[in-house]
């Protein structure tokens, strides 16, 4: 008799941790192939609503309400803008590990520089950007360029040019 | 034609407050109330009540009510997995078999079956989500002066 | 060249915009049943369109009933939270809205019948203070207007307030909802005889009540 429960205990046991397992499996999210040039955010809000939600439950609620805060922010941004930003994340996540480590540092060295100073960063990233790999190359060993900006400068253009289209 | 006095007329008065009589229908109403004070009496209360009703206005809903109810959807459905391995309707006394039952179960699972793919995937997930934020925070930087 | 940026690519719309109008689109062209059916096969953007299309009429019809917007948007979430639990077993046998004010119905008349109703005056009171300047500002009436409006705006709430609780719902449904005696029946599960008296009965007492405010 005791054996005889202890079989149909296991028996159902074994069924209801195989229905749940079913459950896992089926509550995962059905994101489908990632599609060519989306970013983790774009992945992440592919996913239907409740599994959104249960993902960003799990981590600890501050964390889940900055997260939730800064996808809102991003997502009010305009179209043509966050394609923009998803153009330069996707050529940034391209370059090799080390080039990333280097241009994420530049990225927040540049951040630290006064606004004309970013400004005329920004103008020279901007009339670089349709030159060919070579000719920016030659544009960075010519005097101008190093009159123009100082060490820190000149290796923060070198290091986000690579962010730049191709051509 | 349904009178007040005759206690018809209570439908036809609620109908024609809220102006959903038929043309004719209302024209035959009217013609019945201009020689019926109590039904005049009643249906201008009625109009009255209804406009005073309409003055109403809905409230807007809140802009966080359905990330809250995803939430709690996300919950229930976290929850409800839980549930079916300890049915309310099983006796205290099975547990021990059961937890043994439990143990083989789960020794035989980690030795021999495959990886689960477990909350580390969404996890990952999310702190790549997270270090795209913050890229693109950086990248925001070069286009425009940040906001 | 994006003279802002380094470097840009034809716009594209972004996902929420495409999402949105898709939302727009499926919207007009199916049924509350045919999309509630989806979501039984697992379809969660159709939830989403029904979220949409009923979330404001269910957030209103029970914060007319119980009278304050917080307990209002909880319960509507339980409602939408029980028309989401029972997807799996969804048969079209009702209306869509029929179904859904039913769970509405059901929810509110509870929490009225639980005595937790003492708060609702506390909230009206409240609501009506925070609300004479934001009205002011947001209408343009002068302030002596807007206190009249106030005034009876109070009285209106005070009148819905004092319905036994199944009048007040069968009232709500009948001038808000706009719905007929036979829906109404159906959400309330009466006859429709029963719904003719329940709305007559109220009518009368709030003719009684507010018809000086002509």
């Amino acid at each position: 008799m005791r054996w005889k429960w202890l079989g149909f205990t296991s028996a159902v046991l074994f069924l209801c941790l195989a229905h749940g397992f079913a459950q896992v499996r089926r509550a995962e999210p059905r994101a489908g192939k990632p599609a060519k040039n989306s970013t983790p955010i774009d992945e992440f809000m592919r996913m239907p609503p409740v599994e959104r939600q249960k993902a960003l439950n799990r981590l600890p609620p501050d964390k889940r309400r900055r997260i939730e805060d800064r996808l809102k922010r991003f997502n009010a941004l305009p179209s043509d803008r966050q394609q923009e930003l998803k153009s330069m994340y996707n050529r940034l996540t391209q370059l090799s590990a080390p080039q990333q480590q280097a241009v994420r540092r530049s990225l927040n060295q540049f951040s630290q520089q006064p606004a004309d100073r970013k400004q005329a960063i920004r103008r020279e990233l901007w009339s670089i950007a349709p030159l060919s790999a070579g000719e920016r190359e030659a544009r960075f060993a010519g005097a101008e360029f190093r009159e123009n900006f100082n060490d820190k400068e000149q290796a923060i253009v070198r290091d986000m040019s690579q962010l730049l289209p191709p051509t | 034609m349904g009178c007040v006095a005759d206690g018809d007329g209570a439908e036809l008065i609620v109908s024609y407050g809220a102006r959903r009589l038929a043309p004719h229908e209302q024209a035959e109403f009217e013609l019945h109330v201009r020689s019926c004070a109590r039904c005049r009496e009643h249906a201008a209360a009625q109009r009255a009540v209804w406009s005073a009703l309409d003055e109403w206005p809905g409230i807007t809903p809140s802009e966080d009510f359905d990330q809250n109810l995803y939430r709690r959807i996300a919950m229930e459905e976290q929850q409800a997995w839980w549930r079916c391995l300890w049915p309310d309707t099983w006796s205290p006394r099975a547990a021990v078999p059961v937890v043994l039952a439990c143990s083989a179960l789960i020794a035989a699972f980690l030795l021999n079956g495959p990886p689960l793919r477990s909350r580390a995937e969404p996890q990952f997930q999310m702190e790549q989500v997270e270090h795209a934020l913050d890229d693109m925070d950086l990248l925001k930087q070069l286009s425009v002066e940040s906001h | 060249m994006n003279p802002d940026g380094i470097g840009t690519q034809a716009p594209q719309p972004s996902w929420n915009t495409r999402v949105n109008n898709c939302v727009a689109g499926l919207a007009a062209r199916q049924g509350d049943a045919e999309l509630m059916l989806r979501v039984r096969g697992g379809d969660q953007a159709s939830f989403g369109l029904l979220l949409e299309r009923h979330r404001a009429p269910v957030i209103r019809f029970l914060d007319r009933m119980v009278q304050s917007q917080a307990v209002a948007e909880e319960l509507a979430q339980e409602v939408f939270l029980r028309v989401y639990k029972s997807r799996g077993t969804y048969e079209p046998a009702a209306k869509f809205t029929t179904w859904l004010f039913r769970i509405a119905t059901h929810l509110g008349l509870n929490w009225i019948r639980d005595g937790k109703n003492e708060k609702g005056q506390e909230s009206l009171d409240e609501k009506t203070a925070e609300g004479t300047i934001k009205q002011v500002l947001d209408r343009g009436r002068t302030v002596e207007q807007e206190l009249v409006y106030q005034a009876k705006l109070r009285e209106v709430r005070g009148a819905i307030e004092s319905l036994p609780a199944k009048q007040r719902a069968a009232v709500l449904m009948h001038k808000y909802e706009e719905m007929e005696y036979s829906e109404i029946a159906n959400v309330l599960r009466c006859s429709e005889s029963a719904v003719k008296s329940l709305l007559f009965r109220a009518y009368e007492h709030l003719r009684s009540r507010l018809a000086h405010l002509a």
